[in-house]
């Protein structure tokens, strides 16, 4: 490191800086160049409303006014076609009074159990095993993301023909004169199967995270580890997870969140069946809106998971301060 | 600073006409353009560019046979066409010509106008129509549409799976009895005899044949659970899990009887018009068709078709009619027919389609035509078709009884 660059960096815009000698401005010439510089604020703000006006009016228009709507229908009876009517808290109360959405909540959240740390796990795992390899890491990676590129419905169409009766699976079963389970017909399996697909289909994403977060931990930690007689599993708790905390957190909040609104992996793969054993909050809301056009319910009921996503959020943001270390 | 301020107002006003859309809002339809012309909105399901170009000919015919009228053929894919023509309508915003399947007529009647009184005043003859397609698009005794393709159901079949078992092919007047016994006899080495799915159109048409009932009574209420319709169910889902002459189901494909027919998994599938030059330029193998088997009263099947009606905010419903009767009119669907886009709901048309169809569908069409009645549904039928595949196949795979998943159904989509 040079010498210069030890020198503390000059600020590349100077702050602005009273007058010299403190000169108050005053009711004369002072008074003009006060009018002068608040006309050119005034000016600088038209021209920053101008330049922003585009994202302002499109997050108006396409962001907030939505959820402000979407709130107002949540308390209406609001077909699609004909009469609406409020009906205050009446969409909410018959949501939470329902067996039927009951158990769409309980899928969502059996799925999240499931999903969660299945995708931590294996992402981390791979990330992990990656890191020590010399050559073809960088061709792995790429392998491994591949799925979160593809189309969801080609992964499905793939997954279908693995799962279905004399599928690839099933096929395997035979090899040794056994039958595999109806996997997306059975309500004790589909669930799995779906949480299966969806961990292949979403786990490059975290994979790929976490393999930058180890790639940033300096080499000399481990090595110093090494030195001291650490083994592998001593490095990985206590040094690669600490260091890698904050990445684990983001990963791990940005993926409960989409867990909680998985919608295309039922929809296109099981259709929410058989029975309700894969019907997600998503999907429910999407049926309510656009089968039955009961808008009002789908309005509450897309507020009830908001409720639910903030709720386990917040709860995660406050756990984060035992578990995620920034000192480094 | 008034200039500026103009200046400002302006630029805030463009900004805001680039996003919502300012001018005439010829969404809806009834729009002049620059010729003079009234532009119709017209919104159709199309599945690549060759069928809407299809589409556009026949948009253009329009303006061909009237002028004053140009219809702006907007196109979307089936499976999002009536997620989005739905919304259109809520929000008031619908283009003015709807085109709609007689099975969703019910849903979208409350954003449609009916059309009875736009027949009478210029004088379309309703009888050159097939019955059955016409009474599709009928909601309670009112028109709500003209149709341009009709869908009796029928039988599809493996001829050479048949030869292979040295099973008599089915022909007209064979029985339920002779269904079962080919089914059964068609069913060996992990090959089933026939494709079962909880699809509405195909299982109740079997049912209907078998047990006599629809899932909607005459009079437009809900019957799935009419003893009928139990018995019916019973033992269509039966021939999964007890006769296992088809195949048992996984998943909500409900591309799935058709694709393991075509691919000789099963050897008969119930199955409409509109699919059957598919699949027999899929199939590599000689396909057959034949009428529904006779159930006690007699060989019966149910029939769907498609056909286009009139947005209810439609400013210029007589001009929309104008162009509908063309979009249905014999010219238009005979070019349809001859190019495998529809059976043509006008019999008089409908030699064009039957010139490329395989053999036997001239009879078994015929057959069918004249046993067909139009399937009933309600208005909350989008949801009760996505009920009975989603709660349907426990039930097919033998892990629910017929009778819970039937009342479950019903209770949850039973309207009011």
């Amino acid at each position: 490191m040079s010498v210069e660059s030890d020198r503390p960096l000059r600020d590349p815009v100077p702050a602005r800086r009273p007058a010299a000698g403190g000169r108050r401005p005053g009711p004369g010439a002072g008074g003009r160049a006060g009018a002068a510089a608040r006309r050119k604020r005034r000016g600088e703000f038209g021209t920053a409303a101008l330049f922003a006006s585009p994202a302002v009016i499109g997050l108006t228009l396409f962001t907030l006014f939505p959820i402000a709507m979407s709130l107002v229908i949540s308390f209406f009876d609001w077909p699609g076609f004909g009469e609406r009517s409020v009906v205050g808290f009446a969409n909410y109360a018959d949501l939470l009074a329902g067996d039927h959405f009951h158990r769409v909540v309980l899928n969502t959240l059996l799925f999240t159990v499931l999903y969660l740390p299945l995708n931590i796990v294996v992402s981390l795992g791979l990330a992990v095993w990656i890191a020590t390899m010399g050559r073809g890491r960088q061709t792995l990676r790429v392998l491994f993301f591949i799925p979160v590129i593809t189309p969801i419905v080609a992964n499905v169409l793939v997954w279908r023909m693995i799962y279905q009766p004399n599928g690839a699976i099933d096929g395997l079963f035979g090899v040794f004169g056994a039958t595999a389970p109806n996997f997306l017909g059975d309500e004790n399996w589909a669930m799995l199967a779906l949480v299966a697909m969806s961990v292949w289909q979403g786990f490059g994403y975290n994979m790929l995270i976490f393999s930058a977060a180890i790639d940033n931990i300096p080499a000399t930690l481990n090595e110093a580890a090494g030195l001291d007689g650490a083994g592998p599993w001593a490095r990985f708790r206590h040094i690669t997870v600490p260091m890698i905390s904050p990445a684990m957190f983001f990963a791990s909040t940005m993926t409960l969140i989409t867990t909680f609104q998985v919608f295309a992996q039922p929809y296109l793969l099981t259709g929410g069946g058989p029975g309700v054993a894969t019907e997600t909050l998503v999907l429910f809301i999407y049926r309510q809106g656009f089968s039955s056009y009961a808008l009002g319910a789908a309005s509450a009921a897309g507020w009830i998971l908001f409720i639910l996503i903030f709720l386990v959020t917040a709860v995660q943001f406050a756990v984060q301060r035992k578990w995620v270390n920034y000192d480094v | 600073m008034k200039r500026t301020v103009g200046r400002r107002a302006a630029a805030a006003a463009l900004g805001l006409c680039l996003v919502a859309g300012c001018g005439a809002d010829s969404s809806v339809g009834g729009s002049t353009d620059d010729s003079g012309r009234t532009v119709l909105t017209w919104m159709m399901w199309s599945g690549g560019t060759a069928e809407r170009d299809s589409w556009q000919a026949a948009a253009d015919a329009v303006t061909k046979a009237h002028p004053d009228i140009r219809v702006k053929l907007e196109t979307t894919s089936f499976d999002d066409y009536f997620t989005k023509i739905g919304t259109r309508m809520a929000a008031e915003s619908s283009p003015c010509i709807v085109s709609t399947q007689s099975l969703r007529v019910a849903a979208l009647k409350d954003g449609m106008r009916p059309l009875d009184d736009l027949i009478a005043a210029q004088g379309a003859d309703t009888g050159e129509f097939d019955t059955a397609a016409l009474e599709g698009l009928q909601v309670d005794g009112a028109q709500y549409g003209l149709p341009y393709d009709s869908g009796p159901m029928v039988m599809l079949y493996n001829k050479e799976r048949f030869a292979e078992a040295g099973v008599a092919e089915p022909r007209e007047g064979w029985t339920i009895a002779d269904f079962e016994v080919a089914a059964d006899r068609l069913s060996t080495d992990g090959v089933h005899g026939f494709s079962a799915f909880p699809g509405d159109l195909a299982m109740f048409s079997m049912i209907r044949t078998r047990a006599g009932a629809q899932p909607v009574r005459e009079n437009g209420e809900l019957g799935l659970t009419a003893p009928a319709v139990e018995r019916g169910i019973d033992w269509y889902t039966g021939l999964v899990h007890e006769q296992r002459s088809a195949p048992p189901l996984a998943g909500n494909d409900s591309t799935f009887p058709v694709n393991q027919f075509i691919a000789g998994n099963t050897a008969m599938v119930v199955d409409g018009p509109w699919d059957i030059l598919h699949v027999s330029s899929e199939s590599d193998f000689d396909l057959g068709m034949a009428p529904l088997p006779a159930g006690p009263d007699g060989t019966r099947t149910l029939s769907a078709g498609s056909g286009f009606g009139i947005a209810k905010s439609c400013p210029v419903p007589e001009k929309a009619f104008a162009a509908i009767k063309v979009l249905t009119g014999e010219k238009v669907l005979t070019t349809l027919a001859a190019e495998g886009r529809a059976y043509p709901a006008r019999p008089a048309t409908q030699q064009a389609w039957l010139d490329n169809a395989p053999a036997g569908a001239a009879e078994a069409l015929g057959t069918a035509a004249e046993t067909a009645e139009s399937m009933r549904t309600t208005p909350e039928w989008p949801q009760i078709s996505t009920d009975l595949v989603q709660y349907g196949i426990p039930v097919f795979n033998g892990a629910t009884p017929a009778e819970a998943f039937l009342a479950q159904v019903q209770s949850e989509n039973s309207g009011g």
